[in-house]
C-alpha cells in the first residue's frame, strides 16, 4: 500500500508535477478562498475560459504562453468591468457572452495552424501535468509568490469589501479598484497554472478548494489552510491514480478535487441534520415543554 | 454580379461539399430559431452560470455513450438530467452558495469526462467533436430531430407561456397567485437541457452556450418588449450562421466557432450602438446634462 503511494514519486518527472502542484496548492488555496467569499466564481470560471484565445497566439507568434494569456486575460477584465454598466443586459449574461466569444475566437486561432505541427488541443485547454519543466515550476513559484504577498498587503481591504460594499465604500476604499485588481490576482493564478492544468482544469482550481473549505468552517485563516490541505491531498491522489492506471492526470487531480468536495458536503449535511436533531431534542424534553 | 452570386452559391453547390453544406446550414437555421426564443428566457432570468454548467456537465455522458456505443442523445439526455437535480439540491445548502457550487460540479463532471476519454489510446480527435461539434457531419436524421424536437418545445413554451413570462419576473407574485413556481422552474431547465442536447452534434459542449445567450442578449439591446427579443434574437442568430459558414468555406476555419465569433461581434456593435444603453447614446445623455448644467450655472451667476 504505502509502496503503491511512494513508487510514482520515486521518478523525476512525477517529482516534478508533485513540486508544481505544491506550489499551486498554496497559491490556489488562498486565491480560491477568497473568490468563494466574495462569490465570484461565475468570474474566475469566465476569465479562465476568455484567455484561450491569448493562449494560442501566444503559440503561433512563438511567444511565451504565460503572456499571451496574461494579455488576453487583462483586455477581457478590462472588458467586462465596462460592460458591467450596461443596464439592459445583466452582467451575468454579459460575462457569458463574453467569455464565450473569447473562448470562440481561440479555437478559430486554432485551426489555423497546421495541425501536424499544433498536437492537440487538449494540451492547450488540459495542460500537460507530467510534463511540466524547472522553468515551468519557477515561473509557478514567482507568480505564486507575488499574488500571495498583494493579498497578503491588502488581506484587510479585500476581506472588508468581500462582506460590505457599502461600509468599505464609506470608509473611503477604493471599492472598483479592489474588484478588479483581485480579478488581476485571478488571472496571474490561472496563467501560472496552464502549463500543467491548462486553463479549462484551473477553474477547479480556483473554485473547489475554497468551496470544500467553506463547507467545514466559517473563518478564513482556517479556511485558506483547509484549502490548501484539500488542493494537496486531491493532487497526490490524482498523480498516483494517474500514474498507476494511464489516465490524464490534470483530469484525475480535478475528479480527486471535486470527491473530495462531496465527501465534505455530505459530512455538512450530517453535521448539520445532527445538530438539528439535537436542538429539536432539546427543544422537546420535559423541563422546556413544561 | 454573376461573380458574386457564384461566390454566394458555391458553398452549397459545390459537387463535393455542396450537400454537407446545406445540411449544416438547415441545422444551423433550425438552432438559431430553437435558441432565439429559449435564450431569451435563459438572458432575461439570469441563468447564464446554470446553462453554462449544464452544457459542460453533459460531457461525461456523452462520453460514456461514446464509449459503450450506446446512443449518444441518451447520454446527454441522462446526464443533463442528472446534473440539474444535483445542482438544484446542492444549491439548497446554505453556506456554498448557488454560484460556487455550480461551478464545482461542473468543473468535476467536465474533467471525468476527459478521465474516461483517456482511455481510449489517441483521444484528441474525438475530444474536439465532443467539445466543439463537428458541423459539416450533420446527416439528415439529425435535421429531422432537431425539427421535430424545436415544434416540440415551441408547443410546450407556448402553452405555459404567461405562467413562464409572470415566474421570470415577479417569484413571490407569482407564489402567491398559486402557480407552481419550482415545476415551471424545473420545466425551463428541462427544456433547455433539451435544447442543449439536440445542438450538441452541431455545435458542440462548450460552444451550444453562445448559441442559445449570445443572440438573445444581442436582441435585449434593442428593445424592452419581451416577445419581440425573440424574433430578433433568431435573426441575429441566422445572420451569424451564414457568415460563419461563409467564413468557414472560403476562410477554412472552424465551423461553429466562427459563428460563435460573429454572434459576439454583433453583440459588441450592439453594446455601442444600442438605441436605449448603448455608449454613444450614454456619452450624448452625459455631454447634454454637463452643457445644460453649464448653461443653469451661468444663468444663476447673472
Amino acid at each position: 500500500m504505502l509502496n503503491f503511494l511512494l513508487e510514482p514519486f520515486g521518478q523525476a518527472y512525477i517529482q516534478k508535477s508533485g513540486l508544481e502542484m505544491l506550489l499551486i496548492a498554496l497559491v490556489c488555496g488562498v486565491v480560491s478562498s477568497y473568490i468563494i467569499l466574495r462569490g465570484v466564481a461565475f468570474l474566475a470560471n469566465a476569465l479562465s475560459h476568455a484567455i484561450f484565445p491569448g493562449i494560442i497566439v501566444a503559440y503561433v507568434v512563438g511567444s511565451n504562453i504565460f503572456w499571451g494569456g496574461l494579455v488576453a486575460g487583462l483586455i477581457v477584465v478590462v472588458v467586462i468591468s465596462l460592460v458591467g454598466q450596461n443596464e439592459q443586459v445583466s452582467e451575468n449574461s454579459a460575462v457569458g457572452v463574453l467569455y464565450i466569444g473569447a473562448f470562440a475566437l481561440g479555437v478559430v486561432l486554432l485551426s489555423t495552424i497546421k495541425r501536424s505541427s499544433a498536437g492537440g488541443v487538449e494540451s492547450f485547454l488540459f495542460g500537460q501535468l507530467f510534463g511540466v519543466g524547472w522553468g515551468d515550476i519557477l515561473n509557478t513559484a514567482i507568480v505564486g509568490t507575488a499574488v500571495l504577498t498583494a493579498i497578503f498587503l491588502a488581506r484587510k481591504e479585500l476581506l472588508l469589501t468581500s462582506f460590505d460594499t457599502q461600509m468599505a465604500r464609506a470608509m473611503g476604499l477604493p471599492v472598483n479598484w479592489l474588484n478588479l485588481g483581485f480579478l488581476v490576482l485571478v488571472v496571474l493564478t490561472v496563467v501560472t497554472g496552464l502549463p500543467a492544468v491548462g486553463n479549462i482544469l484551473m477553474i477547479a482550481l480556483v473554485i473547489t478548494p475554497g468551496a470544500t473549505a467553506r463547507l467545514l468552517t466559517e473563518r478564513l485563516g482556517t479556511m485558506i489552510i483547509l484549502a490548501i490541505g484539500t488542493v494537496i491531498v486531491a493532487s497526490t491522489g490524482g498523480i498516483v491514480f494517474s500514474y498507476h492506471i494511464g489516465l490524464a492526470p490534470g483530469s484525475c487531480v480535478v475528479v480527486a478535487l471535486t470527491l473530495v468536495f462531496l465527501i465534505a458536503l455530505t459530512f455538512s449535511i450530517i453535521r448539520k441534520s445532527l445538530t438539528t436533531t439535537a436542538t429539536l431534542r432539546l427543544a422537546a424534553s420535559p423541563e422546556n415543554v413544561g | 454580379m454573376d461573380d458574386i452570386l457564384n461566390w454566394l452559391l458555391e458553398p452549397f453547390n459545390s459537387a463535393y461539399a455542396g450537400e454537407l453544406v446545406r445540411n449544416a446550414l438547415w441545422e444551423l437555421l433550425l438552432i438559431s430559431i430553437i435558441g432565439g426564443v429559449v435564450g431569451t428566457y435563459i438572458v432575461l432570468r439570469g441563468l447564464v452560470f446554470i446553462v453554462d454548467a449544464l452544457t459542460h456537465a453533459i460531457f461525461p455522458g456523452t462520453v460514456v455513450a461514446f464509449l459503450i456505443g450506446a446512443d449518444f442523445l441518451l447520454g446527454a439526455a441522462i446526464s443533463a438530467l442528472i446534473v440539474t437535480i444535483v445542482i438544484s439540491q446542492i444549491a439548497r445548502n446554505q453556506r456554498v452558495s448557488e454560484d460556487s457550487a455550480i461551478g464545482v460540479i461542473f468543473t468535476g463532471a467536465f474533467a471525468l469526462g476527459v478521465v474516461l476519454l483517456s482511455t481510449l489510446k489517441s483521444y484528441g480527435r474525438s475530444l474536439e467533436g465532443f467539445l466543439f461539434g463537428d458541423i459539416l457531419g450533420i446527416t439528415t436524421t439529425d435535421l429531422w430531430v432537431t425539427a421535430i424536437l424545436g415544434v416540440v418545445i415551441f408547443t410546450a413554451i407556448f402553452l405555459v407561456r404567461k405562467e413562464l413570462l409572470l415566474s421570470s419576473f415577479d417569484t413571490a407574485m407569482s407564489r402567491a397567485m398559486g402557480l407552481p413556481v419550482v415545476w415551471l422552474e424545473l420545466f425551463l431547465y428541462l427544456v433547455i437541457a433539451a435544447t442543449v442536447v439536440v445542438s450538441l452534434p452541431a455545435v458542440g459542449n462548450i460552444l451550444v452556450l453562445a448559441f442559445l445567450v449570445t443572440p438573445s442578449a444581442t436582441a435585449r439591446l434593442f428593445t424592452n418588449r419581451f416577445y419581440l427579443i425573440m424574433p430578433i434574437a433568431a435573426f441575429v442568430g441566422i445572420i451569424s450562421s451564414v457568415v460563419g459558414l461563409y467564413l468557414g468555406y472560403y476562410a477554412n476555419l472552424a465551423g461553429s466557432a466562427g459563428v460563435v465569433v460573429v454572434a459576439t461581434g454583433f453583440f459588441l456593435i450592439a453594446l455601442v450602438i444600442s438605441p436605449q444603453s448603448g455608449l454613444i447614446v450614454r456619452f450624448r445623455q452625459r455631454r447634454r446634462l454637463s452643457r445644460q448644467l453649464g448653461r443653469e450655472l451661468a444663468e444663476a451667476q447673472v
